[in-house]
């Protein structure tokens, strides 16, 4: 699992403190984790710093249409299997690391004190080497988890819009691909 | 913030200087003179150590203080209590309320 540490350097992966995100962010603002390689910060071939928000994990996930799609129609809080079944199978994703999306998780309990976090690939700031080495850092993501996590910066940055393969045409591939295999109703 | 600090003219400690027995006497037209660019910059100082309290407000929130002391603060529990507020807070809302998590890519 991707789990923070104590480290006080500025590295990739390092968690800082006092990003100057904005005006508009100063009212509880996010810590921010470094993307920028150890090699140029190392080299001193970077000026500049970039850094990912850290926000907090099950707010943003809650938040979220999909989360919320997920428990409607339960009855309180008690959800039924499938539904269950269905928003764990998210929430493991998200633990895991195992797509590559906006979001990237960390676990900051024992480096931070904190709730997990997720670092915000949307949410991103750049600023000058100077100003990074002025910000407090309080812990960092060790490898081979920062390697990852900038791997899916990167991932997530590159993605290509192809259109979607209409579903009739992907329904006769998946019967073709599940054959002699069929639904509950015998037919396709 | 004001600075109650006692103050003295240039003049003035010129002469204290002049009056001790191992230092060379510095002349208060030199002060004044040639050493100007000194004055103004320490005057300037004097101003902005003695800035308005808004402006010592406006610093950025800081969790440097309480860490490198190590004491006095717990620096984690501020955090948590940043953290917990997060959500509330109107940026947040408008980043994140009943917004998609994004199309994903598999890892295999």
């Amino acid at each position: 699992m991707a789990r923070l540490v104590a480290s006080e350097g500025l590295d990739q992966g390092a968690v800082l403190d006092d990003i100057p995100w904005g005006e508009e962010f100063e009212e509880n603002a996010p810590l921010g984790i470094v993307l920028t390689s150890t090699c140029d910060l190392e080299h001193g071939h970077a000026d500049f710093v970039i850094l990912a928000a850290l926000k907090p994990a099950q707010a943003v996930i809650q938040a979220s249409r999909e989360f919320r799609n997920k428990v409607e129609g339960a009855a309180g809080n008690a959800l039924n299997r499938r539904p269950w079944d269905s928003l764990v199978g998210l929430l493991e994703d998200f633990v895991h690391n195992a797509n590559i999306q906006r979001y990237f998780f960390v676990e900051a309990q024992a480096a931070l004190g904190q709730p997990p976090l997720l670092a915000d690939f949307q949410h991103v700031v750049s600023i000058s080497l100077g100003r990074a080495r002025a910000c407090p850092v309080l812990a960092t993501l060790p490898s081979p988890f920062r390697e990852q996590l900038v791997t899916h910066f990167a991932a997530y940055s590159s993605r290509i819009g192809v259109e979607r393969t209409p579903q009739p045409e992907v329904t006769a591939l998946t019967d073709e691909l599940a054959d002699p295999y069929h639904g509950p109703n015998g037919a396709p | 913030m004001t600075d109650t600090r006692p103050t003295q003219s240039p003049t003035a400690l010129a002469t204290a200087s002049s009056s001790a027995s191992n230092v060379i006497p510095i002349d208060p037209s030199e002060v004044l003179g040639s050493n100007f660019l000194t004055l103004l910059t320490a005057v300037g100082a004097l101003t902005l150590w003695s800035a308005p309290a808004e402006l010592q407000a406006a610093a950025p929130q800081s969790l440097t203080a309480p860490r490198t002391a190590g004491q006095g603060v717990d620096w984690k529990a501020e955090l948590r209590a940043r953290y917990a507020a997060m959500p509330n807070a109107a940026w947040f809302r408008r980043a994140h309320e009943n917004k998609s998590l994004g199309e994903a890519i598999r890892i295999l």
